[in-house]
């Protein structure tokens, strides 16, 4: 016999369907999955933390299909790139689990992977942050200098039109997924939040189509995940689908939220969402759970209303500048 | 979890079962969803949102 789910109270279903509808706004604006914000989300309703990990990896399937079909309708999505880094991404994946289970049997995983996260959403956070705040004050960083491009130039090259990317090293993206692939697992995160940065930093992407290139892959990592957890009867497909339901809306919100913003202020919110994460698992590390958790939901919260401001300010300036263009035709 | 739905199924079957339901839910939401915003673009302003 083995675990679908339980019919939730209307309190639990209607909590459950705004979980996903917030995490899904801000999951398909960022392209990342969300799991950082879900996961205790679903612990304070009363899931376990095997379930509340399984029961968001298979929304966040659904989710990111929802999301990567409309960025790719808006042309944000790199597939060649996508397909290059999940090459890389599969081995890294299976390469930081085995990692973990070698720190565990050493007794030392715990400590080891809490202060390599704290260490990498910190200094993350701080770069993209140091970043957008100097590209807001004009000085915009030029892609063509990304890392990506000018070393590590060895053959095979690409090109990748979607991202304005002239000539790449197949290794390098390859070598990104693999990197990112192994951070996320040894995490055991999605790992949206490293993968977006280093797609825009590393790569030089255009940040809307790192973002929905990054969608894509969280599509397989999310996928990939839910099938390990459902194999252990971890996963509680109607709270899933629930949260599928607000998620699907959320994320066409999120996506279009992105036609709006400008790209200086996505990855600014990016950043004060990595530095509420990091400060949420600080907390966490110090005993107070109660804290971490409420600086999650906060965050998300507060991430999700920002961006649905935006989006509706964004709409109302252009159809207030077309109505005046086309009167003064 | 007490009111707990449990069925008897191989548990490769299931996650199989459980992972392209999930995307096959996504997809259908996705496009389902497609008709949905553009009519709430609509509601919004007479252009819509940009496509």
């Amino acid at each position: 016999m083995i675990y679908v789910g339980s019919v939730p109270s209307l309190a639990i279903g209607t909590a459950l369907a705004l979980t996903g509808f917030c995490v899904g706004v801000a999951g398909s604006f960022f392209g990342i999955g969300g799991a950082f914000l879900v996961t205790p989300a679903l612990n304070i309703m009363g899931f376990p933390m095997a379930y509340a990990i399984g029961t968001d990896l298979a929304h966040m399937t659904g989710k990111s299909v929802v999301a990567t079909l409309r960025h790719r309708r808006l042309g944000h999505v790199d597939w060649k790139a996508g397909g290059l880094l999940l090459i890389g991404t599969l081995p890294g994946v299976k390469l930081g689990a085995a990692t973990v289970m070698r720190l565990e049997h050493l007794g030392i995983s715990e400590t080891v992977i809490r202060m390599t996260y704290v260490l990498l959403l910190s200094v993350i956070g701080l770069l993209v942050l140091r970043e957008s705040l100097s590209a807001q004050r004009g000085e915009e960083p030029d892609a063509d200098r990304a890392l990506l491009r000018r070393v590590f130039l060895i053959k095979p090259v690409v090109s990748l039109p979607v991202s304005g990317v002239s000539r790449i090293s197949i290794w390098g993206i390859v070598g990104l997924g693999l990197v990112t692939g192994f951070l996320a697992s040894f995490l055991g995160v999605g790992g949206g939040f490293i993968r977006m940065p280093a797609m825009l930093y590393l790569v030089g992407m255009p940040t809307r189509v790192a973002v929905g290139t990054d969608i894509l892959e969280v599509m397989f990592s999310g996928g990939y995940g839910t099938f390990l957890y459902a194999q252990q009867g971890r996963v509680d497909v109607i709270a899933a689908l629930i949260m599928l339901l607000g998620a699907s809306v959320g994320s066409h919100l999120g996506v279009q939220a992105t036609c709006y913003v400008e790209s200086t202020r996505i990855r600014l919110y990016l950043a004060v969402a990595i530095l509420g994460a990091a400060l949420a698992v600080i907390a966490k590390q110090v005993g107070l759970s109660g804290i971490s958790a409420a600086i999650l939901l906060g965050l998300g919260i507060t991430l999700c209303a920002v961006i649905l401001r935006g989006l509706w300010i964004g709409h109302r300036t252009q159809s207030t500048s077309e109505a005046r263009r086309s009167r003064n035709v | 979890m007490s009111d707990a739905i449990m069925i008897n199924l191989d548990s490769n079957l299931f996650a199989l079962f459980v992972t392209f339901g999930m995307i096959a839910a996504g997809t259908l939401l996705g496009m389902t969803g497609e008709g949905a915003i553009k009519l709430i673009g609509r509601a919004v302003s007479r252009q819509g949102w940009p496509q």
